[in-house]
């Protein structure tokens, strides 16, 4: 989807902001570890977890912090998926809004089966490479970025998409997004492309430097 | 931005070694007001972990495991040993660079790997890795990523003007030296080799460790130079 969140070469957004910090609070730490616990429950991917943050409004999405949109892309998915009701969600909210300090209305519940899958998620090696057809682009080949512009997820961002670079190398046959997103798992050949940024930017580039994208073979034609 | 309403721990881009040292600080300690403001989004954070406890979704013991093993255990001393190994020896860097994810098969690591390709700094040649989409970063190698690693404002000019974001980190590269920005958008994770700094010459790979900043792996900071042979 062309959101907001597709951010790369946006004018505007200043100097980047000298904040180091992980977490400045422990409700962000709450989300996260919340957020950790659905995805080592198999809850979602990560994918559909993407999409969801991408869906949020626009304008909310902005003047959000990092760990307030995964609020609100967790509770979207936990809706979508059917584990909470929107009217679950509400009531839950009330009972909150008067509380003085919102963590101490938080019940204790123990868990030790959930702490090992915790636990056994993080210590579990990340793979998605899988079966899949054969590459059909190598590297030193020339590419060019379809100009799509699907309505659901993608990993093609705008910047790069109509732009002509180079396969510089082939990462083997990853699950696609596109439809890992939505559901459906399928694997396609996945290439690293380099771009010059006189191809990018044009005459306003910075430096005749280079940006590398991830790019699955649906996402290129030849030029 | 709104992240200016929020303390943060100053903005210091300290070594690898220190990634793990940031205290838990809390909500009502930090809030100098009582109460909660109609943005606050301690409520709603609040009323969703309520919520999901009580539907045995989620426990309190579950969540501090969550948190314990990114802020205390896993950081950037990970991809500080793979730097380290890669600067004391020849044969491993030359693995490294060719096939990450079976060279740091040797490492073990309190974490699952994710696939990793690394991207090596010479003379000629300055890496930093970016995630214009969202915010990809090896968790596996570095921990936590950084609040500015997430901002707009990296994320959007990162592919656009890297020089002028380096400079802001306090790094100024020659016009001969070709700045390679890697754009996360796929499950590869990358991950930046700095150049080994002169006047470490003589020293072993914990020692070595101690000179790799987590900065200098994302690609935002040169130790070229640094002699640190108090390290």
């Amino acid at each position: 989807m062309d959101g907001v969140h597709d951010m790369g070469g946006m004018h505007g957004f200043g100097p980047v902001p000298e904040d180091d910090a992980q977490f400045h609070a422990e409700w962000e730490r709450a989300v996260y570890g919340m957020d950790k616990i659905a995805k080592a429950e198999g809850t979602f991917n990560i994918d559909e977890k993407r999409h969801a943050i991408e869906r949020m409004d626009p304008a909310e999405y902005l003047g959000s912090t990092y760990f307030e949109r995964w609020l609100d892309g967790l509770e979207r998915l936990l809706v979508e998926k059917g584990h909470v009701t929107e009217a679950e969600l509400e009531a839950a909210r009330e009972r909150v809004a008067d509380a003085e300090d919102p963590e101490a209305i938080v019940p204790e519940r123990e868990d030790e089966a959930l702490v090992r899958a915790v636990r056994e998620a993080f210590a579990a090696d990340s793979d998605f490479e899988r079966e899949g057809p054969d590459p059909s682009f190598e590297p030193g080949d020339p590419v060019r970025v379809r100009n799509d512009h699907p309505a659901g997820h993608t990993r093609s961002p705008r910047y790069v998409r109509r732009a002509e670079g180079e396969v510089v190398s082939v990462h083997g046959t990853h699950v696609l997004p596109d439809a890992s997103a939505h559901g459906e798992e399928r694997a396609e050949p996945l290439y690293s492309v380099r771009f010059d940024a006189a191809e990018l930017w044009g005459p306003d580039r910075e430096a005749d430097d280079a940006v590398h994208v991830d790019l699955w073979e649906s996402y290129l034609e030849e030029p | 931005m709104s992240h200016d309403d929020h303390e943060h721990d100053g903005g210091e881009h300290g070594p690898a070694h220190e990634g793990h040292s940031h205290d838990h600080d809390h909500d009502h300690a930090h809030d100098p007001h009582e109460g909660v403001t109609p943005d606050d989004p301690r409520p709603r954070a609040r009323a969703l972990q309520s919520l999901l406890i009580e539907k045995e979704l989620v426990s309190t013991d579950a969540i501090d495991e969550a948190i314990t093993a990114y802020e205390q255990e896993i950081g950037p001393l990970n991809g500080a040993r793979v730097v380290a190994r890669a600067w004391a020896d020849d044969a491993f860097r030359e693995r490294l660079l060719a096939d990450a994810d079976d060279a740091l098969a040797e490492f073990d690591f309190d974490v699952g790997v994710q696939h990793v390709e690394v991207k090596e700094n010479t003379d000629d040649v300055h890496n930093a890795v970016v995630c214009t989409l969202c915010s990809c970063y090896p968790w596996s190698l570095l921990g936590l990523p950084p609040t500015w690693y997430k901002t707009p404002a990296y994320r959007s000019r990162m592919v656009r003007e890297p020089r002028s974001v380096l400079a802001e980190f306090g790094v100024d590269l020659d016009d001969d030296t070709e700045v390679r920005v890697w754009d996360s958008s796929s499950e590869i994770r990358y991950m930046v080799l700095p150049r080994r700094p002169p006047g470490t010459e003589g020293m072993d790979e914990a020692e070595l460790r101690e000179v790799v900043t987590r900065d200098a792996m994302i690609g935002v900071e040169r130790l070229d130079g640094e002699v640190t042979g108090d390290a």
